[in-house]
């Protein structure tokens, strides 16, 4: 290196030092946390909220002064990734947190495709790793999975509540089910065609498209003129958006709609032309609900994203509450390094934030949720609280 | 039954006219310049997205179909006079420059609009009654234009005085030249309605299906399908290729499995590259060493 | 496609010039050259094996991987100048196809390997055939273009083998070999770095052998050298088979590397990256494509270019390259030493360096 160079790089190290010191409060250490979502792409339209939502609460966290562990305060400091929706910008985005030793617990991921290879490689390098995809559900509880954790509740907790809704709101006597062909779907499957068939429910049809589909009117015709009222399907907005647009177009087809997954947006946008429609709220009704805690929450959101709410905000629930969980199991056990005995804690405790959150053994979510449901052009929600 | 049957018939011939409105492009441009120019599909996203931006700013699908035409003719003249003027010659180069082309324009489109799904109301919504038949009106009209479309562009090559130019150059590039046809002139007109039929594929696709940056694959692989079976440089082969696949893929996804619904184009024209050299209904083909 | 640096053609000497007055420093440095940059790639190679911070060996097995797959693609891009659109189909084939056999026929790795390679060749040869009977590099592109969508699509939707488009996840490791452990992420570089010192070793030996002359014949005109009694769909079909195996070795390392693999691998687009490395990099030179995957993958994750970006300006970089600069960085430097050594009235070195 020539001197000119050399004085350069002295100079620029000089100031971040002083940078870094004048950030920290004093006294207070930072904690590196590191976070992988989809910040772009079809995925976005979950991961997004749910980082803001995360990033929102460590804030908040950071506002109180941070949190204190035998004596010592800690303050956090966010590190975030963008894992595109593709599973291998997730793997890299995964490596590239990895390679800073000091981050050693992670937030992120909503959708299977790119979050069972990154939790496969948090596991391998014992990551303390909170998700939210359906996938998980099958990791929790294997071998070298105990730092793991699953924010969400999974399909078979969920369905035991949208389904009875479902047919009560809707009144359908006879169901297809229209699903991408991924693995998810065969999961979905499982879960809820037996729960409708229990219900009195007949389920005659169970097709499966190609994933990039955007031409969904042969797979449509094949439930035409069935005499079918109701069509279960998923699993993200934008592919629902156009199975009911093209299913209105196409006529002949049930106008009732059980959307696993997203949120009301698709049926919203077609109110006119079709029935009802009936979606899953993983956390809580944002627009429709009386829950003060939920209007406050919403506030803060704006305020602190300067953004309106969308009909997909609510997944910026998903990590919120884990956080301060996260954040007072540290505290309880007195360390901010020990994962396992962190991981425990927060097993063993039962959390009443905007929602109430409770995790087993193996790191599954046992939370309440919202249903929402458009029926002759009204929209509301129910609360479902798990048996 | 027949119902059935009589709703695939339309909604193949539809698909397949779309096909054969990003084929035509392709397949010309190859006859008369000797480039395959993968950069096409482009063509078709961006028209869409034109079309869209139309539509949202009120301006109604009908100025955005135009709109879309005009914007690719324009592009596609620019890429001619810049790029592939100079490949005349050198084909592969011409192949290679297009591959350039498509990771421009698709990644620059990618951080411009973002990946986000979008969609814009169509002219027509709903369905009608026809012959006691259900069909979406939409695809009706998708239908109806492409058929416009493609039977102008037929015209066109076959009547007037430009159309028999290229036709000319198409089969003996020095013998047109003698005559007085200008090469020049003709390969960026050849690109510009290529480009042009391309746009327009593209805002009828936006009006039917979502709008992504990467939504270029689809219609491309198609295109290129359609060119191999129809015979590398034919335009009527090429229109009859593209009615063809879309019947065929149209009831192999009502009848048989709607998972695989691109196999179909694939099985057909590795069968035509084996046993078919010159296409189905080939009149050129290239040499064997 | 023809390449402007032939990599082994003799200078000619310009013909009645008076000879410039010698520089003997910069033809030492041309002499030199070739050493050097062999230490280098050495240097480059032992920095993360030693060094071993996580995400420099995670980077280093990348480029490894990348580099092999462009030197191996040269093989049948630069010196037979065939446009074969299906190179990252083999790459992704050699992935899934090793994983099925350890996971699905119980086989070990070591076995896997030579069994994908040996199934790479029959699909190569299969498609290969029909394609280059014809001139002109069209036909090829097309089929090879077609094969590797209809691949892809194969592997997103063949739920119940492929695991769909989420793809399929790779738990094992390569098993011990010769006492070396594979299993960790050091061991996996190695083994990315041996591939990569195998493809490199392979166009090496091709280039000097008279099966490599005789490509660069048919690359060159395909008729002449019918005429000169080279079999040429023969050539053309060996060049793609043989290039299409090395991609499917490479694509065995894949699987254990990453965890997991996706179909988004067999894509079009990541061939046309790698030709637009080649293209960067040189195309015909050995250095090439290794010059090109430095590049093109090294500098922007240091610099933690944005992913959209990177690829605008690799396809605005094959089309100014192609057009304007179709020897890549390695055929101007190689042009450059030239000058330099005529200059000095020395013969330039017999393309030690490529």
């Amino acid at each position: 290196m020539s001197n000119r160079h050399l004085g350069r790089v002295a100079r620029f190290a000089v100031l971040a030092t002083a940078g870094f010191v004048v950030a920290t409060p004093a006294g207070a250490d930072v904690l590196k946390i590191g976070m992988v979502n989809s910040l772009t792409g079809p995925h976005s339209s979950f991961d997004l909220p749910a980082s803001e939502g995360a990033e929102m609460a460590f804030d908040e966290l950071n506002k109180r002064g941070g949190i204190t562990v035998k004596g010592k305060k800690y303050t956090f400091s966010v590190v975030s990734e963008d894992a595109q929706s593709k599973p291998e910008f997730a793997v890299s985005g995964a490596q590239r947190l990895l390679r800073d030793d000091d981050i050693k617990i992670v937030f992120g991921i909503l959708t299977s495709g790119p979050g069972v290879p990154a939790a496969t490689l948090f596991a391998k390098n014992d990551i303390l790793y909170f998700g939210g995809f359906t996938l998980m559900d099958t990791l929790l509880g294997k071998p070298g999975f105990d730092l793991a954790f699953r924010t969400l509740d999974a399909d078979a907790v969920v369905a035991k509540s949208f389904i009875p809704v479902g047919v009560k709101q809707l009144g359908v006597k006879k169901v297809g089910i229209l699903l991408p062909n991924e693995d998810v779907s065969r999961s979905i499957v499982a879960v809820y065609k037996p729960l409708l068939e229990q219900a009195g429910i007949a389920v005659p049809m169970v097709e499966y498209f190609q994933p990039d589909t955007s031409d969904f009117g042969p797979v449509l015709r094949k439930f035409q003129n069935q005499e079918m009222d109701g069509l279960l399907t998923g699993t993200n907005d934008a592919v629902v958006e156009a199975i009911v647009r093209q299913s209105t177009e196409l006529g002949g087809l049930p106008k009732k709609f059980l959307y696993r997954g997203g949120s009301g947006a698709p049926g919203i946008k077609y109110a006119k032309q079709i029935d009802s429609f009936i979606w899953q709220i993983l956390t809580r009704d944002l627009e429709h609900g009386d829950d003060p805690k939920v209007a406050e929450w919403v506030q803060r959101y704006k305020t602190f994203t300067h953004k309106d709410t969308s009909p997909n905000t609510y997944w910026g629930l998903t990590f919120y509450d884990t956080v301060f969980m996260m954040a007072k199991a540290m505290e309880e056990v007195g360390s901010v390094t020990d994962l396992k005995a962190i991981a425990a804690k927060i097993k063993s405790m039962k959390y009443d934030g905007v929602r109430l959150m409770r995790y087993d053994n193996d790191g599954r979510a046992n939370s309440d949720i919202d249903i929402g449901i458009l029926t002759d052009g009204k929209i509301s929600s129910v609360r479902a609280s798990p048996e | 039954m027949w119902i059935d049957v009589a709703q695939t018939v339309f909604d193949g011939l539809m698909v397949g006219g779309l096909y054969a409105t990003v084929a035509v492009g392709i397949t010309l441009v190859f006859g008369i310049m000797g480039v395959l120019n993968f950069a096409h599909g482009q063509m078709v996203m961006l028209g869409a997205y034109v079309a869209f931006f139309a539509v949202t700013a009120g301006l109604g699908f009908w100025v955005g179909l135009l709109l879309a035409m005009a914007a690719m003719g324009l592009f596609g003249l620019i890429l001619e006079r810049l790029i592939f003027r100079h490949t005349l010659t050198d084909h592969m180069t011409g192949l290679t420059v297009s591959l350039g082309i498509i990771m421009v324009v698709e990644n620059l489109a990618a951080a411009v609009f973002t990946p986000d799904h979008r969609n814009f109301d169509p002219p027509l919504s709903g369905s009608v009654q026809l012959l006691g038949i259900t069909l979406s009106a939409q695809r009706l009209l998708v239908l109806v234009l492409v058929m416009g479309l493609v039977g102008a562009f037929y015209l066109f090559l076959q009547k007037t005085s430009f159309g028999k130019a290229i036709r000319a150059t198409g089969q003996n590039r020095t013998g047109a030249a003698l005559v007085g046809v200008q090469i020049t002139q003709i390969t960026a007109l050849v690109f510009v309605l290529g480009s042009a039929m391309a746009g327009a594929a593209g805002a009828l696709y936006g009006s039917l299906f979502a709008i992504t940056p990467y939504m270029a694959s689809g219609p491309l692989m198609k295109g290129f399908i359609l060119t191999v079976l129809g015979g590398l440089g034919s335009v009527p082969g090429a229109v009859l290729a593209g009615f063809l696949l879309g019947l065929a893929e149209s009831f192999g996804s009502r009848y048989f499995s709607a998972a695989f619904n691109d196999g179909y184009g694939f099985i057909l024209m590795i069968i035509t590259l084996l046993f078919f050299p010159t296409g189905l209904f080939g009149v050129r083909g290239k040499a064997r060493v | 496609m023809r390449s402007a640096a032939t990599p082994l053609a003799q200078p000619r000497e310009a013909i009645g010039a008076a000879p410039v007055p010698a520089a003997p420093h910069l033809a030492l440095l041309a002499r030199g050259l070739p050493v050097l940059g062999w230490l280098v790639l050495a240097a480059l190679i032992l920095i993360p094996g030693i060094g071993g911070s996580r995400y420099l060996l995670y980077l280093g097995t990348l480029i490894a991987l990348q580099a092999a797959l462009a030197t191996s693609l040269n093989l049948v891009m630069g010196y037979a100048g065939q446009f074969a659109m299906s190179h990252a189909t083999f790459y992704g084939f050699g992935a899934y196809a090793s994983a099925l056999l350890v996971t699905s026929a119980g086989l070990g790795f070591w076995i896997s390997v030579p069994l994908t390679m040996l199934l790479a060749a029959v699909l190569a040869a299969c498609i290969g055939y029909p394609a280059l009977r014809y001139t002109g590099g069209v036909h090829l592109a097309l089929i090879t273009f077609a094969f590797g969508e209809l691949a892809r699509l194969l592997a997103a939707n063949w739920h119940g083998v492929t695991g769909g488009p989420m793809g399929m996840r790779v738990l094992y490791s390569p098993e011990p070999l010769l006492g070396f452990n594979f299993a960790t992420s050091k061991g996996l570089y190695w083994l990315a770095t041996g591939m990569l010192l195998v493809s490199l070793l392979v166009v090496f030996l091709v280039q000097r052998s008279r099966f490599g002359r005789a490509l660069v014949a048919v690359r060159e005109d395909e008729v002449l050298a019918a005429f000169l009694g080279i079999n040429v769909v023969g050539h053309k079909l060996a060049a793609y088979v043989m290039s299409s195996m090395m991609a499917a070795m490479i694509g065995t390392a894949y699987g254990p590397f990453m965890s997991f693999i996706s179909p988004e691998l067999l894509n079009a687009h990541e061939t046309i990256s790698l030709i637009g490395v080649l293209i960067l990099g040189g195309i015909g030179t050995l250095s090439g494509p290794l010059i090109g995957t430095l590049v093109f993958f090294g500098i922007p994750e240091l610099l933690r270019v944005a992913q959209l970006y990177r690829l605008v300006i690799l396809g605005a970089v094959i089309i100014v390259g192609v057009l304007f600069m179709p020897q890549g960085i390695a055929g101007l430097i190689r042009q450059r030493l030239k000058r330099w050594t005529r200059d000095a009235g020395i013969a330039a070195p017999d393309a030690a360096k490529g």
